[in-house]
C-alpha cells in the first residue's frame, strides 16, 4: 500500500512541478510581455514571408499547374530533378554561372585589395577622401543605371567607344551583343561598380595593423614595397582569407539582376546564369515545379558552401561569420 | 599616418600610386559626366557625331520632353511610394526585432535568432515566394514589393550589435526611476540610436529606390512601374516601348531619342546623388559593423 501511495505521490508531485513551471513560465512571459509582443509582428513576418516559401519548395516534388492551389499538385517524387539534371538548357546555365562567378573571383576578388593597398600608402588626407568619394559611388546605383552607362559607352550606333573608333575608321564591335565579350562585360562592370565599396573592410582591417610593426620595419630599413609585403599584406591575411572563402561560398550567384538588366537573346548562351534561368523557366514559361526544383538545388548547394566555408574558415583561421 | 618621416617624397612608388588612384577615381566618375554631357547635348549637334567627351554647348530639350510628356511622374511617383512606405515598414519592423533580439537572456532568444538567421542562409526562392505573395493577393500591389525582405537580417544583425554596445546601466537607471519598457525603448534608446537608425534606414531607402527585379515581377501595371524598370525598358526593349508606350512613341522615334534616354538616367540618379553625402559619412560604420558582428 506504502509503495502506491508513495507513487501516486510523486505523480502528484510532478503533475504540481509541471504545473508551476507552466505557471511560473506564464509569469515569465507576463513579466516581459512588451519584449514578447514588439516580436511579435518580426516573427510574423519571418514566418509568412520566409518560412512559408521555404515550405512552398515542396511544389519541386510535384507536378504542379498553375492555377492550382498552393501545394496541390500530384506528388512525383523526384522526377523534377531528373528533369533538371537532363535539361540542356539547364546544365548551360549551371556553366555559365560557375564560369562567370569564376572569373569574377579572379579579376574582382583581388581588386579591392590592391585598391585599399593603394588607399592606405596616400599620405594627402584630402586626396584620399575625394579618392574614396568618388570609387564608392558607383555601389549607391542601380545595376539599371549601369546599364544605362553601357548603353552610352558601349551601343554599336552611337557609344563612345564606337564613336572614337570611327575617327580612327576601325569598323564599330558590338560590345553588348557578342558572345566573345559579354562575360568579360560582366565582370568589369561589377568590378567597376563594387570595387570601391568592397576595399572598405580591407582598409579597416590595414587600420587595425599594429603600427609598432612598420617602425620596427622601417628601422630594418625596408621601403614601401616591402612594408606592404612583409607587414601589411601579411597582417591582413587572415581577412582576405576569410572574405575569399566566403565569396566561394557564393559561386552559384552570378549576379541576378546585373544579367537580367544586361541579357539579351544574342548572348543568351553565355551569359544565362541559374537564377535568369528560374525567372525565365518559372515566371517566364509558368513551369512552377520545374523551375522550383532547380532553386532548390541552388538553395542547398549554397548552403552546404556556405557553412563549409564558415566551417573551413573556424578552423584555418578561428574566426567565422556565425 | 604611421607617425613617420613626413617628407613628401617623390617617388616612383608615390607617382605610380597617385596616377593608378587618381585613374580609378576618373573612371568611376566619368561615366556620370558622359551621361550628362548627352543628356544636355543640343540636337544639331548630336547629328554631326561624336564624340562628345565634355559638354560643350548646353540645351535641356531633352529634359523638357521628359517633363512634357509626363509619363516619367507617373513612375517617379512609384518610385517614391515603394522608397518611402517600403523603409518605413522595414525601419519599423527591423527596429522592433532587432532590439528584441538585443536582449539575450529573453527565454527563447536562442530559438528566435537561430530561426531568423537560418533564414540569410536557406531561401524559398523565387516561385514559392511568387506563389505565397499571389496567393495572398498581394500581385500588383506595392505592398508585395515593399513586403519582399521586410526585414533585411543581415540590417537587423548590424542594428542589433548597436544595441546591445549600449550599456545596459543606462536602462537599468530609467527602469529604477519608475520608467516602463516601451518609454525606454522609445524615449531613450531610439534616440541616442538615431544615427545608426538613419545609416539602416538609407540602407533600406536605396535598396528601394534602387531595386529593378522585385517591381519587375510582382506589378503588372504599367503605371505602377517604378522608374528602375520604366528606365530598363527605355534603355534596352525601345521598339517594345514604341508599340506600348503610345504617347512615349513620339518621344522614341524623335532624333533626341539618346538625350532622352540619358536624361532618363541623369533623373533617376538625382535622388541618389542627393543623399550621397550623408550615406557616405554613415555607410563605412555600417558595413564595418556588419562584418564584424554578422
Amino acid at each position: 500500500m506504502d509503495i502506491v501511495q508513495a507513487k501516486k505521490n510523486r505523480k502528484q508531485n510532478r503533475n504540481q512541478d509541471r504545473l508551476d513551471s507552466c505557471k511560473n513560465l506564464l509569469r515569465y512571459i507576463w513579466k516581459k510581455k512588451f519584449m514578447y509582443s514588439i516580436l511579435i509582428l518580426p516573427l510574423l513576418y519571418y514566418i509568412i514571408f520566409e518560412y512559408i516559401p521555404i515550405y512552398g519548395i515542396l511544389i519541386a516534388f510535384q507536378d504542379y499547374a498553375p492555377g492550382k492551389p498552393f501545394i496541390g499538385g500530384e506528388w512525383i517524387g523526384f522526377k523534377n530533378f531528373e528533369l533538371v539534371f537532363k535539361s540542356k538548357p539547364f546544365m548551360e546555365a549551371l556553366r555559365n554561372t560557375i564560369l562567370i562567378s569564376f572569373y569574377k573571383i579572379i579579376w574582382g576578388f583581388p581588386f579591392p585589395i590592391t585598391i585599399a593597398l593603394l588607399l592606405n600608402e596616400v599620405r594627402s588626407n584630402k586626396f584620399k577622401r575625394i579618392t574614396q568619394t568618388a570609387i564608392y559611388f558607383p555601389h549607391f546605383v542601380s545595376w539599371v543605371i549601369v546599364g544605362g552607362i553601357i548603353v552610352s559607352f558601349f551601343s554599336i550606333n552611337d557609344g563612345l567607344v564606337n564613336q572614337i573608333l570611327k575617327q580612327f575608321s576601325v569598323k564599330p564591335i558590338n560590345i553588348m551583343s557578342n558572345p566573345k565579350y559579354f562575360r568579360s562585360l560582366l565582370v568589369i562592370s561589377s568590378m567597376w561598380k563594387e570595387a570601391g565599396m568592397q576595399s572598405i573592410i580591407y582598409l579597416a582591417a590595414i587600420a587595425g595593423v599594429d603600427v609598432q610593426v612598420y617602425e620596427a620595419a622601417i628601422i630594418d630599413g625596408a621601403n614601401r614595397w616591402q612594408q606592404i609585403k612583409y607587414v601589411t599584406l601579411p597582417g591582413i591575411a587572415s581577412t582576405i582569407a576569410i572574405l575569399f572563402i566566403l565569396r566561394l561560398g557564393s559561386i552559384l550567384s552570378a549576379g541576378m539582376e546585373q544579367t537580367l538588366v544586361l541579357l539579351n537573346p544574342m548572348v543568351a548562351s553565355v551569359g544565362e546564369n541559374i537564377d535568369t534561368f528560374v525567372y525565365k523557366v518559372g515566371l517566364g514559361q509558368g513551369d512552377y515545379s520545374f523551375s522550383t526544383a532547380v532553386g532548390l538545388f541552388k538553395s542547398l548547394v549554397g548552403y552546404v558552401l556556405i557553412m563549409g566555408s564558415n566551417g573551413l574558415s573556424k578552423k584555418m583561421s578561428g574566426e567565422s561569420i556565425f | 599616418m604611421r607617425g613617420k618621416s613626413k617628407r613628401r617624397k617623390i617617388t616612383l612608388f608615390n607617382i605610380v600610386n597617385y596616377t593608378l588612384l587618381f585613374l580609378f577615381g576618373v573612371s568611376a566618375l566619368y561615366p556620370f559626366l558622359y551621361i550628362l554631357t548627352i543628356s544636355l547635348l543640343p540636337l544639331e549637334e548630336y547629328l554631326k557625331g561624336g564624340p562628345f567627351l565634355f559638354p560643350r554647348n548646353i540645351s535641356f530639350e531633352a529634359y523638357t520632353h521628359i517633363l512634357r510628356n509626363g509619363n516619367i511622374f507617373l513612375s517617379f511617383k512609384s518610385s517614391v511610394i515603394i522608397t518611402v512606405l517600403g523603409t518605413f515598414t522595414n525601419l519599423f519592423l527591423t527596429i522592433l526585432c532587432a532590439y528584441a533580439m538585443s536582449k539575450t537572456k529573453l527565454k527563447g532568444y536562442k530559438f528566435f535568432i537561430n530561426m531568423i538567421i537560418f533564414t540569410m542562409y536557406f531561401k524559398g526562392g523565387l516561385i514559392p515566394s511568387y506563389m505565397l505573395m499571389r496567393s495572398l493577393g498581394l500581385i500588383d500591389t506595392y505592398w508585395a514589393v515593399i513586403l519582399t525582405g521586410g526585414i533585411s537580417t543581415y540590417n537587423m544583425l548590424v542594428l542589433r550589435s548597436f544595441f546591445l554596445n549600449i550599456p545596459g546601466s543606462l536602462e537599468e537607471a530609467a527602469i529604477i526611476d519608475g520608467a516602463t519598457e516601451p518609454y525606454v525603448l522609445f524615449k531613450i534608446i531610439l534616440p541616442i540610436s538615431l544615427p545608426a537608425i538613419a545609416t539602416i534606414g538609407l540602407f533600406y531607402a536605396v535598396g528601394h529606390w534602387n531595386s529593378y527585379f522585385t517591381p519587375l515581377i510582382y506589378l503588372n501595371s504599367r503605371k505602377k512601374w517604378p522608374l528602375q524598370v520604366i528606365l530598363r525598358e527605355i534603355l534596352f526593349e525601345s521598339t517594345e516601348s514604341m508599340r506600348t508606350m503610345g504617347e512615349a512613341t513620339e518621344l522614341q522615334k524623335s532624333a533626341i531619342g539618346p538625350q532622352l534616354k540619358m536624361a532618363t538616367v541623369i533623373v533617376t540618379i538625382i535622388p541618389i546623388t542627393l543623399v550621397y553625402p550623408f550615406l557616405q559619412k554613415h555607410f563605412t560604420k555600417g558595413v564595418l559593423i556588419g562584418a564584424i558582428k554578422a
